[in-house]
C-alpha cells in the first residue's frame, strides 16, 4: 500500500506515519500544495496512492480543496470514480459540515476524528482492502 | 482545573503509537521544546487583539497535545481556540494563565517520564 500523510502538524504526521508504514512506502507532507504536486506526480509516474489521510485545516490550502483537486485531476486523467484514490479525513473539526462536505463531495471513504486511534484507522484499511489480517497480524508482533 | 482529564494518558498514548519507547522519547522532547513558541505565538495574537490568528495558534498547539494525548494542555488550548472562533477575546488572558498552568504541569510529569524512559533503555 502506497498512502500519503497530509497534515500541517508534525505530531499527527509522525504518529500517523508510525502507524502506516508497516505495510508500504508511506509520505508525509506538511501542507496541502506539496502533497498536491507529489500526488500529482505519482498520477503522472503511474504510481499513483493508494490512501491518502488528510487534515482539514492546514494553511495555505485546506483539506477540502485539495481533495476537491485530487479529483478534478482524476477526472482529467480519466479515471473511473471506482478505482480513485481513497481517502480518510483526520481530524478534530468533526463538525455536520465538515463531515458532510468530505463524504459526499469529496467521496471519502471515512471521516475519523482526531487523535486517531490505531485499532479504529486499521479496522478502516481493513474494511477497504488495503491491508490483510495477516498484515495487522504482523504489526502486533 | 479539569480533573477529569489526564495530564498525560501515557497508556492511551503507548497505544497509539505501537509501544515504540523511542519515538515517546523523541516526541515528547519535541513537545517540550515547542512548548515557548505555541506560547509566544498565543500570547502575542491576545495582546495584538487579534480573533483569528488566535484560533490558528491556539488550534496548533491543541492539535499537537491532542495526538500526544496530554489531555489537559490540549483541553486549555481548546478553550482559546473556541474564543478565536466566538470572536470574543476578552477573557483571553485568563485563558492563557490556565494554559500556562496546564503547561507546566505537562513539563513535569514529560521531563520525568523523559528520566525513567531515557534509564531504562540505558539499562
Amino acid at each position: 500500500m502506497k498512502s500519503m500523510i497530509v497534515d500541517d502538524d508534525a505530531f499527527s504526521r509522525r504518529i500517523l506515519e508510525k502507524m502506516l508504514t508497516p505495510f508500504g512506502e508511506c509520505v508525509a507532507e506538511s501542507e496541502a500544495v506539496s502533497a498536491l504536486d507529489a500526488y500529482l506526480d505519482a498520477l503522472e509516474e503511474n504510481k499513483p496512492f493508494n490512501l491518502i489521510c488528510c487534515d482539514i485545516l492546514m494553511p495555505l490550502m485546506d483539506g477540502h480543496e485539495f481533495l476537491a483537486k485530487v479529483r478534478k485531476a482524476e477526472s482529467q486523467a480519466r479515471i473511473p470514480e471506482s478505482r480513485s484514490v481513497y481517502v480518510i479525513m483526520t481530524s478534530s473539526a468533526a463538525t455536520p459540515e465538515n463531515v458532510r462536505e468530505a463524504l459526499v463531495k469529496g467521496r471519502c471513504k471515512t471521516f475519523l476524528v482526531k487523535p486517531v486511534d490505531r485499532d479504529r484507522l486499521y479496522k478502516e484499511l481493513l474494511g477497504l482492502k488495503l491491508v490483510s489480517e495477516l498484515d495487522l497480524a504482523k504489526t502486533r508482533d | 482545573m479539569t480533573p477529569e482529564l489526564a495530564v498525560f494518558d501515557r497508556a492511551a498514548f503507548m497505544e497509539r503509537i505501537g509501544d515504540d519507547e523511542e519515538l515517546l522519547i523523541e516526541l515528547i522532547g519535541d513537545f517540550l521544546q515547542q512548548i515557548p513558541a505555541w506560547h509566544d505565538d498565543i500570547r502575542s495574537k491576545i495582546e495584538k487583539d487579534d480573533a483569528d490568528g488566535l484560533r490558528r495558534a491556539a488550534h496548533a498547539m491543541k492539535g499537537a497535545a491532542l495526538s500526544m494525548a496530554i489531555d489537559r494542555v490540549a483541553h486549555a488550548a481548546k478553550a482559546l481556540e473556541e474564543a478565536g472562533v466566538s470572536g470574543e477575546i476578552g477573557n483571553a488572558a485568563e485563558l492563557f494563565r490556565a494554559l500556562e498552568s496546564e503547561s507546566d504541569a505537562a513539563r513535569d510529569v514529560l521531563s520525568k517520564e523523559e528520566g525513567v524512559v531515557e534509564k531504562e533503555t540505558d539499562s
